[in-house]
Order: C-alpha cells, then structure tokens, then sequence
C-alpha cells in the first residue's frame, strides 16, 4: 500500500523549497527566473491538493492525520501561495538577491501550515507552528530598508515568542490532566474533565498561541506595525494564508472541549467581542491601507470566532466556509494594493484617488473586495457573514450577534471611506494610468467572478465545509 | 522534595516572573530572557507530571528535549533580528524601537 | 559501620541538596528580571538555568539535566552573551525604570501568579493508572525515531530556517546603507 502519497502535498512542499533552496545558491540574481519558477510549482502545487483531496488515512504512528478536514485546508493554503506569488510580478519591497529566500520561506511556511492543520499531536502541532512562524519573522525584516521593517520584525517576533511559551503551558498543563498529547484521546478524555480549572485554563492557554496567529484581541497588537513594515507581498501572505491555518487549528483545539464548558464559551465570546469593536474603531482613524487591513483582520477573527464558539457542526462550517472568503475577500485587497503601490512603497489610503480612471478594472476589484469585506450582498463576505450569525442564532448567542451586526454597520464606514477615494475623491495632480498586464486583469476578474458567484450559490462550497466540519464532532 | 504540588509551584513562579519580565519590556534581550523563564516554567510542568503522573515517563522527556531544541532555534533568530534593529538604532530599548506605534 | 556514614545521612544530604537547587532557581530568576544591568540579567538566566537542571535531576532523568546544562547553558546563554558583547557594551547605560509600566507588569505577573498557584491546589491530580516505569534513554531514542520521527524531522526544518534566517538578516543589516 502506498502510504507516502497521503503525505504528497508536503513531499511536494519540500520539493519546492529544495528547489529555492538550490536557485538562493547558484549565480546572479535573477528575479525573473525566480518568479516563473515559484509561479510554475505553486500552479502545480494547487493541482497536487486537489488531487489528494478525497485521501484519508494516518501517518507516522498515528501523529498525522489526513483526513477531509485537512486536505480542504490544505487546498486553501496552496491556493493562498500560489495568488500570493501571483502578486509577486515585481518584487521591489525586496532586494533581488533575496527573491529565492523569499520564496523558500513563504514553501516552507506553507509546509509547516499544512502540517499544523494535519496534525492530530500535541508536540507536531506546537512544532509545525514554531516552523511557521520563524519562516514569517524572517520575511518580515527582509524587506527592502526603510526603517521600521526590523522593528516590526522584532515586535512580531516578540510577541509570537511570548504567546507560544504561553501555549507551551498550557500544554504541560493539558498533558497533567489527561495524560494523553493526542488528540483522538483527548477528545475522548477532555470533555470528562473540562469542568476542572487545570484543563480550563490549559486549553485557554493552549489557544493563545493560535490567537497571536489569528491576530485575536489580547494578541493583536503586532499586526498593524507588521502588515505596514513588511514588504507587500509578505503581508498578503501574513493576512490571508496564515489566518486560514489559524482558524483550523483554533477549530480543532476549541472541539477538543465537547462543547460542554460554558467557561470556555465566554472567554472566546468575550474575545469574538473584543476583537470585533476593538478592531473596528480603531480602523476608522487609519490613513494607511494596510494598517486599514491589520485592523479589518482584527475585527474579522471577532466574526470568525463566533462561528467557532457555537461548537456545532453548522458552526465549524460556517468558519471553514468565512475563512475561504475572507482569504478571496482580502487576496483581491492586496491585488490592488501591490500593483498601485509597484514600487513596493506603502499605500496611503488618499493615494487612491483618481483609481477609477487611472485602473477601472482594480477599482472594481478593490470595491468588491471592500463590499465583500463589509458584508454588502451578493458578495461572498455577506454568505460568510450570514452563515456565521445564523448558526450563532441557532445556539441562542442573540446579544452576541447583535453586537455584530452593530460592529458590521460601524465597519462600513471605514470600508466606504476606501471607496469613496477610488471613485470619487480626484488626486491633486494628475496621475498617469497604471499598466496593468493581461494576467493581473485575469487574475482580479477571476477573483471577482469568484466573489460574486460564490457569493449567490455557496451550496456547493458549503456542502464539502459541512462535510470537512463532521469530522471535527 | 517528592512532591507534585512543590514542582509545579516552582514551574508557576518561573511563570509569572517570566510574564513579569516581558510585561515590563525593559530591553529586546531582557524580554528574550523573560521569554526563556516562561519555556523553562513549561519545561518543569512537563518533567514533573512526567514523573509523578504520566502512563509513560519519556513523553515528558521528550517534549522538555523539544522546548530546548525550539528556544534554541527562537534564540538564533531573534538575536539575529535583535543585532539588527541594534545595528539600525544604536540602541536595544524596546522604546526606541516604536517609531510605528499607534 | 563507617561512621562518616553514620554521621552524614543520604536522606538528609538529597534533602539540603534539593534546597540548595531549589535556592538556585529562585535566586537566578529574580536576577533574571529585576535589575537593571542586562549582564546581571543574563547571569541570573544561567544560574537560574543551572538551578532548573537540577531539579530535572531530582525529577529522575540526569539525560534532560545533561542536555539542559549543555543546550541552554552552554548554547543559548553564550550566544545571547555574544549578542550583548557584539552591540555597544550595554552594561554601561541602563535603561531608565518607568514606575507605571513596572508596576502594571507586577500587577499582571501577581495575578497569574494567584490564578496558577489556585489551579495547582485547587485540581485533584490523578496519577495514570498503569505507569511504566522504563526511563532508559535508549527507550527515548528509540521514541524519537518511530512516534516522534516527523516532529524530529520538523525540527530539523525548524533549525535550517532559524540559520538560514539569522544569516540572512545579519548580513542584510550589514550591507545595508545606513
């Protein structure tokens, strides 16, 4: 029996890293070759996940688990990578000597991402995540220098240093409890003694490692400094495949309670909260379209947590189905971002003006992304939106989804305001119009097409989150 | 001596320091030792319930074997990173460090 | 009857040997925090380091003892020595004390502090019923290559990229116009 092909994505991974690893060695920089080559294995490397979609299996003395659940995420990652390194046509946030690197770090991210969402082990888990997050604190300081890139290196690295030693106790404290570090046992034995406060406060624990990921509120503080001082393309990354990991995981961690501790239950609705206003506040003031983002992402994982804290399958669903559109939603974001910032600068929310005529096919990319966003019909972000409050009305969370809604509204106003400088605010002087190649424009109308179609009949999308959610139960 | 409870009272206090110590973010290297406390802390908790309570005393082994081999990996970075935010500022003080807070 | 041994008991001698480690852990890791010198800080993390391995002594496993002295002590505390050593000698100007900041950190530190204290008490820990008692290293050996050979293989990983990457950025910040 062919056991290694459950493992091909990963193997696949490797693959593409050795391979960067072998162009960061040879000859003269060469951005161009570096660019087709990434472009040409993570192309291949979204046809691998497809193909090993339907496997199942354990791997590696029942630490490894490939089961649906995994592999729709896993499909997820690599179409993250593959759209980010689209976006990577010029890569001037990055000297050209360090394009191989760059691309080794966003595989070997990837590798350990998959690797997170697969894993079924306490330790594989708490490695997999390390091996991601050392891969983005190094790409964050890698950008091209303008001062505060080292600095939100640092900041990241501080944070995401400190929050995984905090998880790290909690996970001693969880393997006091049970005995156990897998997690098939530890659904079995949690649940029994979830009323304890060892285990409470162990799994609280455990989840703040994922929620310095997710960028939920008491972690959240690096991500704005981080999404404005890495280069583009790295924070395009950070925003949307690292979170896809992240919720995966938090889903799984937060099943491992049964659904029977109402404790747990408030925490994470305190958190969602939290998030949520905290993040969509601040959002408001912000001048900076990727600090504009780093505060949207925010409030987004408030949204995605709700699904997560109604502990039902319907649940699960709902934030497997928000991740893929808040991934498709904020891709289309960063589109426009890198290619009106080409120069690698960053955006400033005012340096919009005039998009509609300078690129009329971004400006309706970055309206719909932005809809979308804001949860305006028919875009994907409502369903998501819709999809999550209902299966917290279905538990009963009334107030909490209320406090949604409200936040919802409050985040319209930000999300209009980029609006309105694309569209109707004129820039000072007269810009010239942005050369946008044909792929690029593939790319934003598929993303849009997407968007809208997805958005109006989610069934099918909905049908493999639901089938992917079972196995969480 | 052959007791749990002293273990893990030890392990906590480790803990809160190392909270402590980050919370007040004197320096980048002073919040890396912090931050080494806190993964000593765990690596205690797990030889202790390593040798007083688990089914199989090597698991516990293994997971302080791991923490060692991750801060040590942790600790190459973020000295690296911190030489060179030192290299830029002349100065490894978290609060130089924050020309892009808000 | 050898009276050395009559006079110096076994029991008494782990005992004051526990204390004394014990001491050791504490002492280190106050000086690891509080003052101000970060070379008193550092030297604080080794004796604190040293006191942790003792306690994994006590704790029955002289391997992970070992392994703490050599990885942490020897490799860690040195490097972070070096990096100290490699910036401008930081040991000269201290940092300025912010009274708010340190007592809200006091403040947190304090009430994790209680909160774990509680839970350790407070929960009822339950020994597994059937325990094993093989604590040979070749056992551990043998675990690290069959239920834990993918985390040994990710590690591996873990510390190429932590390589790759200290040599990336430190170059880069080298080479970097200032």
């Amino acid at each position: 029996m062919m056991k290694w092909i459950l493992f091909l994505p990963e193997l696949y991974c490797l693959l593409m890293a050795a391979v960067f690893f072998g162009l960061a060695m040879i000859g003269r920089p060469n951005p161009r070759r570096d660019y087709f080559a990434a472009l040409f294995l993570t192309g291949v490397s979204i046809v691998v996940c497809l193909a090993c979609v339907r496997l199942e299996g354990t791997l590696f003395f029942e630490a490894y688990r490939v089961d649906l659940f995994s592999q729709v995420f896993k499909v997820m990652l690599g179409m993250g990578l593959f759209l980010v390194v689209c976006l990577c046509t010029e890569l001037n946030g990055i000297e050209e000597r360090h394009h191989p690197e760059f691309y080794l770090f966003l595989t070997t991210c990837t590798l350990a991402m998959m690797m997170l969402v697969s894993s079924v082990e306490l330790l594989t888990i708490y490695v997999a995540l390390e091996l991601s997050s050392y891969s983005l604190y190094i790409l964050v300081p890698l950008r091209r220098g303008h001062g505060i890139d080292v600095e939100a290196g640092v900041k990241y690295l501080m944070v995401g240093a400190s929050a995984s030693a905090v998880m790290l106790f909690g996970l001693s404290y969880i393997f006091g409890v049970t005995h156990t570090t897998y997690i098939v046992e530890l659904i079995r034995v949690l649940p029994g003694v979830i009323t304890t406060p060892a285990a409470i406060v162990g799994l609280v624990l455990t989840l703040s490692g994922f929620f310095f990921k997710l960028a939920v509120f008491p972690f959240h503080f690096w991500a704005p400094d981080v999404y404005q001082g890495a280069a583009n393309q790295v924070t395009a990354y950070i925003a949307t495949a690292s979170k896809v990991a992240a919720v995966a995981i938090i889903m799984r961690m937060v099943a491992l309670s049964g659904g029977g501790s109402t404790y747990l239950v408030h925490v994470l609705v305190t958190l969602s909260i939290a998030s949520m206003t905290l993040g969509n506040l601040v959002a408001i003031v912000q001048k900076d379209m990727k600090r504009l983002l780093a505060y949207s992402s925010i409030s987004h994982a408030g949204y995605v947590l709700i699904g997560i804290l109604s502990m039902s399958q319907t649940g699960y669903a709902s934030a497997i189905f928000y991740a893929l559109a808040y991934l498709v939603m904020n891709l289309c974001c960063f589109l426009v971002v890198v290619k009106v910032a080409y120069d690698g600068s960053d955006l400033k929310i005012a340096q919009l003006a005039g998009l509609h005529r300078r690129s009329p096919m971004l400006a309706m990319a970055l309206m719909l992304a932005v809809f979308g966003l804001a949860g305006i019909p028919p875009t994907i972000g409502f369903t998501g939106k819709f999809l999550v409050f209902a299966a917290a009305m279905e538990k009963g969370y009334v107030t909490l989804v209320i406090i949604a809604m409200i936040n919802a509204t409050i985040s319209l106003y930000y999300y209009i305001l980029v609006v309105k400088a694309a569209y109707l605010l004129e820039p000072d002087e007269e810009m010239d119009r942005l050369a946008v190649s044909m792929p690029t424009k593939l790319l934003a109308g598929a993303l849009v097409t997407v968007m809208v179609v997805f958005g109006i009949f989610p069934h099918h999308l909905l049908e493999v989150a639901r089938a992917a959610a079972r196995i969480l139960m | 001596m052959n007791s749990l409870n002293i273990y893990l009272f030890i392990a906590a206090l480790l803990f809160s320091l190392g909270i402590f110590g980050v919370f007040q973010r004197r320096s980048l290297i002073g919040m890396l030792i912090a931050i080494e406390l806190m993964l000593n802390a765990a690596s205690v908790n797990f030889m202790a319930f390593n040798r007083f309570l688990a089914p199989d005393p090597i698991v516990g082994q293994i997971y302080t074997l791991f923490i060692m081999g991750i801060a040590a990996a942790e600790a190459a970075i973020a000295l690296s990173i911190i030489v060179a935010v030192f290299r830029r500022l002349r100065s490894i003080n978290i609060e130089r460090a924050q020309e892009l807070r808000g | 009857m050898n009276p050395v041994q009559g006079f110096i008991q076994p029991e008494l001698v782990a005992q004051v040997g526990f204390a004394a480690v014990v001491t050791l852990t504490f002492t280190g890791a106050l000086i690891a925090v509080f003052p101000r010198n970060i070379l008193y800080n550092v030297l604080g993390l080794i004796v604190c380091l040293t006191g942790v391995a003792g306690l994994f002594l006590y704790l029955g496993s002289p391997f992970i003892a070992l392994m703490q002295l050599l990885i942490y002590v020897g490799a860690i505390c040195i490097s972070i020595i070096f990096a100290i050593m490699l910036s401008r000698p930081l040991h000269l100007s201290l940092p300025s004390r912010r009274l708010p900041k340190v007592g809200l950190a006091l403040g947190v530190g304090l009430v994790v502090f209680t909160m774990l204290i509680g839970i350790v008490y407070r929960t009822a820990w339950q020994p597994a019923a059937i325990r094993s008692s093989d604590w040979s290293v070749t056992t551990l050996g043998t675990y690290l290559l069959t239920r834990y050979d993918l985390v040994f293989e990710a590690i591996s990983l873990v510390l190429l990229v932590a390589i790759l990457g200290a040599i990336i950025i430190s170059g880069y910040a080298r080479r970097r116009p200032s």
